[in-house]
């Protein structure tokens, strides 16, 4: 059931180059930099179990557990304050308490931010989608979703922006 | 008969013989006539020549007789028009017997059977005769050939009798003895006229062919005014005499017969207009009883554009009387909004002859209701525009229904989408932590087996799945009770045990929310109910105290009297509007901000539905902002259980109910 955003040019990219993907290996990865990863979910369990599975595959992970804290983590990036840059990774849950996640997402790509995000949902009705479409995602998952398949789409994206 | 100069006689019954056979199977058959004449002729010593000539005569008479009538009258045998009485004594009677006699008697004189200077007298009598043999013997043959068509009752056979009687005695006084005066026989005339009134041609001929046969014996016998010395002479003045009395009993019979024909279609004419008056009377009635029993509305309007009738059901629906809906009356009764546009629309179908269908609101007796109209242009069988007529059907309930059906729709796909969110989410979380065991035990974990404590993945998933679960059972219940299956177990229960019960299972969560909770029991509160759904009723109550309450203490309190138990349970979260609490109960209804609280909305419904399963009530006190107190009121003694939960309307008809 995913969700492929096709204008966006992370996604494109990857899917242009099969054997390139597949050819990633965990080993080379541990090579570069640890990604840091931004976490936004508002399920406890659910949040905590995907920190610790990202965390334990090398990744740094930041956590969020609704749209509040999704944009206080993201305000020192925006607001330029912050000594580092960005996260590589964001990946959010649709509705969470607090601020509209898409808005936000929304918000970051007008300010021109071309790092991936992926975004997650139960809910699954149509004015969603087009909402999610209209905002600039790079993939959209339904829930429940396997966690390799989102390993490999995060790998994916992540190292293909690595290379640029 | 006293022929003149052997051939001519004054009475020659075979020109009518002839005549009527040509008029009945065609002039076809004349050289059966001629046939006939020539050996008649023979007999009566003519030469052959003459004899054939003679025929000729005889059959020309017939033939042109025939043709004539046909050609110039379109002759009836029944002699029912006067064009066929006067057609036949001119054509057949005076003008074709000219033939005859001219021929006839040109050959005997040609033939010197007579002399040439008796010419004038033989061509007379011969003429007469003929003529006589047209007027009295064929309207005889013709008409009594065709059968009676009188009503043959007793009466008529006896009228019929007398008239034959007198006939026979006028007609033997007028003509029996010597020395009788000339002005008897217009005694005849009285029963002529009553034959022809009363029997019209064929009693009008029968009569006259009788007189005829009494008054031609008696003056053969030389009896009667018209005896004479010269028998010829006699009969002579006879002939004439039968003449006029048989072209008058024709006359008199044809007017009489056509008078009647016209009278009697007059009558049938009446007769067929008052029937179809009774039909139109009957169909009106008809009309408008199928009209007043109808369940729906109906209006007519004439070519005026103004109504000029409704049926009952209208005016019952309207409270007002006949009068006071006529013409435009009735769009008085229309909701204002509505007035314009439909006496728009009536107006330009009107004109247009169109059919139309309008939805409007009419005022009825105790309010407004919605109508869809749908009128139609009447027509007259030729075709006339007549107005037109109109059915209105009540839709204020189908509306009513469509509204309700939509709200349901949106009620249902609103739930379809919570629910799948509520449990996509719990799956969601499963799945990530038993792939994180699942990394743990094939060790392929990385360093998750360090970072992770497994105990508090186990722990997280059964309450994964404890959540999962109570939604299952959400929507079961909601089934079960939809479908009037909810089962109820009754039995003493110490209701401080189960609710302190309940709040030890909260515990964990109470202190996760930051809720202390205070319990207030009075002692011994026991009654019968149902274990597992008490349980369920002081959960979803602490649940959502936890839920809409975190970090305030929530209080909790069970008092009794003698006949029921209650139970309290007060937060002090966001509260509740008084708009939403009106609809609090209600099934999928959730007014909380959905990204901020989870759940179906179907917790409290159920708990609704059970504590009146129970005979209880339930009631709720909340200010917005200040928090809520949800009360419950259970009997002691539950008894009408069943009755409590009624089936839906959408259940099976078989399902098995307590």
């Amino acid at each position: 059931m995913d969700y492929t955003i096709v204008e966006n040019s992370f996604f494109m990219a990857s899917s242009a180059e099969p054997s390139e993907s597949s050819a990633v290996g965990q080993e080379a990865f541990y090579l570069a930099e640890p990604i840091r990863i931004l976490i936004a979910e508002d399920d406890k369990d659910i949040r905590y179990s995907l920190t610790a599975l990202f965390d334990s595959i090398g990744y740094q992970v930041t956590e969020a557990q609704d749209g509040c804290e999704f944009l206080d983590q993201l305000a020192p990036f925006i607001l330029a304050t912050a000594n580092d840059s960005p996260p590589d990774v964001i990946l959010t849950d649709v509705r969470m308490p607090g601020f509209d996640v898409l808005n936000i997402i929304e918000g970051l790509r007008q300010m021109g931010w071309r790092i991936p995000i992926f975004v997650f949902s139960a809910f699954a009705d149509s004015a969603m989608y087009q909402r999610v479409k209209q905002v600039g995602v790079t993939k959209f998952f339904h829930k429940p979703l396997d966690f390799d398949q989102l390993e490999q789409a995060v790998r994916l994206v992540t190292w293909n922006a690595q290379r640029d | 008969m006293d022929a003149v100069g052997g051939f001519a006689t004054f009475v020659w019954p075979p020109t009518g013989i002839a005549l009527t056979a040509l008029l009945l199977f065609g002039t076809k058959l004349w050289p059966g006539i001629w046939l006939a004449a020539f050996c008649v002729n023979l007999q009566m010593g003519a030469s052959t020549w003459v004899a054939a000539t003679i025929g000729i005569g005889n059959t020309l008479e017939a033939v042109f007789a025939v043709l004539w009538l046909q050609k110039y009258v379109g002759f009836h045998r029944t002699f029912d028009r006067l064009r066929d009485v006067l057609g036949f004594v001119s054509f057949a009677a005076f003008l074709s017997t000219t033939v005859n006699a001219t021929i006839g008697v040109t050959a005997l004189c040609i033939g010197k059977t007579i002399p040439w200077e008796q010419y004038q007298t033989t061509w007379f009598a011969w003429w007469l005769g003929d003529i006589m043999g047209d007027l009295i013997v064929a309207p005889m043959l013709l008409l009594w050939i065709a059968p009676m068509k009188l009503k043959q009752t007793l009466w008529t056979y006896t009228e019929a009798l007398s008239l034959g009687i007198c006939t026979v005695f006028v007609g033997l006084i007028s003509f029996g003895g010597v020395g009788v005066k000339v002005v008897r026989p217009y005694f005849l005339f009285p029963p002529l006229i009553w034959a022809c009134i009363r029997f019209g041609q064929k009693g009008s001929v029968l009569t006259v062919f009788l007189i005829a046969t009494l008054a031609i014996w008696f003056t053969a016998i030389g009896q009667g005014p018209f005896a004479s010395t010269q028998l010829r002479e006699g009969l002579s003045y006879l002939d004439m005499f039968l003449v006029v009395l048989s072209v008058t009993g024709l006359v008199l019979a044809s007017i009489v017969t056509q008078w009647n024909q016209t009278h009697q279609k007059l009558v049938l004419e009446i007769e067929e207009r008052k029937r179809q008056e009774a039909r139109i009377r009957e169909s009106e009635a008809r009309f408008r009883l199928m009209a007043d029993a109808a369940p729906v509305m109906i209006w007519i309007s004439g070519t005026d554009k103004l109504y000029n009738y409704f049926n009952k059901t209208w005016l019952a629906f309207r409270g007002r009387t006949f009068e006071e809906e006529l013409g435009n009356g009735w769009a008085q009764g229309l909701h204002p909004v509505d007035l314009e546009r439909c006496l728009d629309t009536y107006s330009r179908s009107f004109d247009s002859r169109k059919d139309f269908k309008m939805e409007y609101r009419l005022k009825r007796c105790d309010g407004g209701f919605r109508f869809l109209d749908h009128g139609t242009p009447r027509y007259a069988p030729d075709g006339t525009f007549q107005g037109y007529i109109g059915s209105c059907i009540d839709i204020d309930d189908r509306k009513k229904i469509e509204k309700a059906l939509n709200e349901a729709i949106g009620v249902r796909d609103e739930f379809l989408s919570v629910a799948s969110h509520e449990l996509r989410t719990p799956l969601t979380a499963m799945q990530f932590q038993i792939e994180i065991l699942d990394r743990i035990f094939h060790k392929r974990a990385g360093d998750l087996a360090q970072t992770v404590d497994r105990s508090v993945i186990v722990q997280g998933l059964l309450q994964q799945i404890r959540r999962f679960s109570k939604l299952i059972n959400d929507m079961f219940d909601v089934s079960r009770i939809t479908a009037g299956q909810f089962r109820l177990d009754l039995e003493d229960i110490d209701f401080s045990s189960i609710v302190k019960e309940v709040c030890d299972r909260h515990k964990e969560e109470s202190r996760n929310a930051g809720c202390e909770i205070k319990l207030e029991i009075d002692e011994n509160p026991t009654g019968r109910c149902d274990r597992t759904r008490l349980d369920q009723i002081v959960t979803n109550l602490l649940s959502n105290a936890l839920k809409f309450g975190p970090g305030q203490p929530i209080e909790i309190k069970v008092g009794q009297n003698s006949a029921s138990i209650s139970l309290s349970v007060k937060d002090h979260g966001i509260g509740i509007s008084s708009e939403h609490q009106k609809n609090l109960f209600k099934r999928f209804k959730q007014f909380a901000p959905k990204q901020n609280y989870h759940g179906l909305g179907l917790g409290l419904w159920i708990v609704h539905k059970i504590v009146k399963g129970l005979g209880g009530e339930i009631v709720v006190e909340s200010q917005p902002g200040k928090g809520s107190i949800f009360k419950v009121i259970l009997p002691r003694n539950p008894t009408t259980i069943q009755d409590n939960f009624p089936r839906s309307q959408f259940s099976s008809d078989h399902s098995t109910i307590i």
